[in-house]
């Protein structure tokens, strides 16, 4: 019993922390970029998607992995920055069913682009660190907890810049009431476009920090992006404590699930997870009814 | 609202649609084997994107799961021609009967949330569907390699019969369905229930006011688009011969999104043309390009930012202002 509990059930509760918190990066970029401009990224997953293949060029030219996390993430933000200025700017004020198709007329793009720069094959980045450490009794990779560490500090970082500084209280205010925000001096359009190059700067780093663990393949957006818009609705769209909470939950639904069925239909039991969520909660387990 | 029938506009309206059913009826004569094939799905999408109309442009709600009825729609028409009966009337009738009962849950459940969270609800729905299929692999439907060899059936009329297997013969019975679904569609939304359906949309508090349920509404507006999406998905399998987890993916479910805000929604008519010229489309640049979906990525994106009206947004509003609605 304590066999089983310690070489089966414990190892899946850290994968599935593990993969809560990048699922959390995806969807806290996701859930901010709603809750501040009202748009619906579809293409998110596409940003993670680029992150994880600049990750691998770099690797291919400076073969060090710290040197490559950064330049892919400086990659994925300035991609945000023109989609932001050419695309998204047109079409603030609209329905967010609009952005929703743009975004997914962009994401199209971004997966044809890919393939035809990286072809459509799988690739795999090497782990920057194989050791293992004795983790409760068991063998755990160290990459993984490391994963897990330098995600809850971006999380604890987020959460302060949010919270506590000048930067995150002007942030709330636009989120709160933008044409009053923009009457009291402060710059609406600026604070949209640095929060979503923040946005989906996270979901590149989460794609770049996956690398070594999933495969690389211009499609791998598209696994991420669902489970991270089902983590945001279940939390209540815009809501930064119900996506962290939700990305939690659907990563150890997922990950303890998996033991018993196969991972195929864990997948879909996250599905189920939201349809349940939606019947009782209609707008999501934080969010306030009566909101869109 | 315009009628079929309003009086003097009847013989006008009746010369329109008989000069573009001839004209769609002698097309195939003028078109080489490919092209006829083209055509079929064209006018088969057609309805699709026109099915989604009714509960998008008129009841004003956004579904990003209409591929599920689609799809399911046409795996019953497989499972109909492959394992039970070659008819295409049974087909039918059993892809009603599914996508009936899929969507009056999907809507039932779903109707409770608003907006953007409809959207994704039914996506999630959607997915749902997807992934039980895909991952059929030791049943009937295939699994990932999806249902094939469905046999083409032959149609009976009653008096005579139609061999399908025949691309024209199939194109004239593809038109006959869509001017059908069209009639059908328009005597829709052209009932008092239509206009239920226009007051949602206009102003979703106000109709409770009037004495009517709103849920119930909504409800029946999504469940009569999913049975027209049912038998535009059952067509499509009777007439490639397969059904295939690419008729559920979120994929089709953004592409006829697409489609009827091309022909503009709110118009019937507008979201065929629009199925119509898109598929005729992504087939003309599939041929010169490799990566065709980032430009069709790229029609989407401009579509959005530029037309959110459609091509045919300016006729339907002077239309409209004619009819006094």
């Amino acid at each position: 019993m304590i066999d089983y509990l310690i070489y089966v059930i414990m190892p899946q509760v850290l994968h599935g922390l593990v993969w809560g918190t990048v699922i959390a990066f995806i969807a806290l970029g996701l859930t901010i970029i709603f809750g501040l401009m009202d748009i619906v990224n579809f293409a998110h997953g596409e940003y993670y998607m680029v992150g994880a293949f600049m990750g691998y060029t770099v690797l291919g030219v400076i073969p060090n992995f710290w040197i490559a996390v950064p330049v892919a993430v400086v990659c994925v933000a300035i991609l945000g920055l023109f989609t932001e200025y050419v695309l998204f700017r047109r079409l603030y004020g609209r329905d967010p069913i609009f952005h929703l198709l743009l975004t997914f007329g962009l994401g199209m793009m971004l997966r044809e682009v890919a393939q035809l720069i990286w072809g459509a094959d799988t690739r795999r980045v090497e782990a920057p660190v194989q050791a293992t450490v004795e983790f409760l009794g068991m063998m755990y990779p160290v990459y993984r907890l490391l994963i897990l560490g330098i995600g809850i500090c971006v999380i604890l970082l987020i959460w302060y810049v949010l919270r506590y500084t000048e930067v995150g209280a002007k942030i709330r205010a636009v989120a709160q009431d933008r044409t009053m925000a923009w009457a009291l001096g402060i710059r609406v359009p600026l604070i949209y476009t640095s929060v979503f190059m923040c946005g989906v700067a996270l979901a590149g780093f989460a794609g770049v920090l996956m690398s070594p663990i999933s495969f690389v393949y211009p499609t791998m957006g598209i696994d991420v992006i669902l489970r991270a818009f089902i983590v945001v609705v279940i939390g209540g769209l815009g809501n930064v404590m119900g996506a962290l909470f939700a990305s939690l939950i659907i990563g150890e639904v997922e990950a303890l699930a998996s033991i018993w069925i196969t991972p195929t239909i864990a997948e879909t039991l996250v599905f189920i997870i939201l349809i349940i969520t939606m019947i009782f909660r209609p707008a999501g387990l934080f969010g306030k009814a009566g909101e869109r | 609202m315009a009628k079929l029938n309003s009086g003097s506009n009847f013989k006008k309206t009746f010369l329109v649609h008989a000069i573009i059913l001839a004209a769609l009826a002698v097309l195939p004569l003028f078109l080489n084997g490919y092209h006829q094939k083209l055509a079929v799905e064209a006018i088969i999408l057609s309805v699709f994107a026109m099915s989604l109309d009714l509960v998008m442009g008129y009841a004003g709600i956004a579904t990003f799961g209409h591929a599920a009825f689609f799809g399911i729609g046409g795996y019953a028409m497989g499972v109909m021609l492959k394992f039970l009966f070659p008819s295409l009337w049974l087909g039918l009738i059993l892809a009603g009967f599914c996508t009936a009962i899929l969507a009056f849950l999907i809507g039932f459940v779903s109707i409770r949330a608003k907006g953007i969270y409809f959207a994704i609800l039914t996506l999630a729905f959607a997915e749902v569907v997807y992934r039980i299929i895909f991952h059929s692999y030791n049943t009937p439907l295939g699994g990932s390699d999806g249902l094939v060899g469905v046999p083409t059936p032959m149609l009976h009329l009653g008096f005579f019969d139609i061999d399908l297997r025949n691309t024209v013969n199939f194109y004239w019975v593809a038109v006959a369905f869509a001017y059908l679904s069209y009639l059908v569609c328009k005597l829709i939304v052209g009932s008092p229930f239509g206009s239920i359906l226009s007051g949602i949309r206009e102003n979703e508090n106000r109709v409770p006011f009037l004495g009517f349920n709103v849920k119930w509404s909504k409800v029946t507006a999504f469940v009569l688009a999913g049975i027209f999406a049912g038998f535009s998905g059952a067509m499509f399998t009777a007439f490639k011969t397969y059904a295939d987890t690419e008729q559920l993916n979120f994929l089709l479910s953004g592409k006829v999104i697409v489609m009827a805000l091309i022909g503009g929604i709110g118009t019937l008519i507008g979201p065929m043309v629009g199925a119509v010229v898109i598929t005729i489309f992504e087939s003309v640049i599939s041929t010169y390009f490799r990566a065709h979906h980032l430009i069709i990525g790229a029609l989407f994106v401009i579509v959005v930012i530029f037309m959110p009206k459609g091509l045919l947004g300016l006729f339907a509003r002077k239309d409209r202002n004619n009819n006094g609605s």
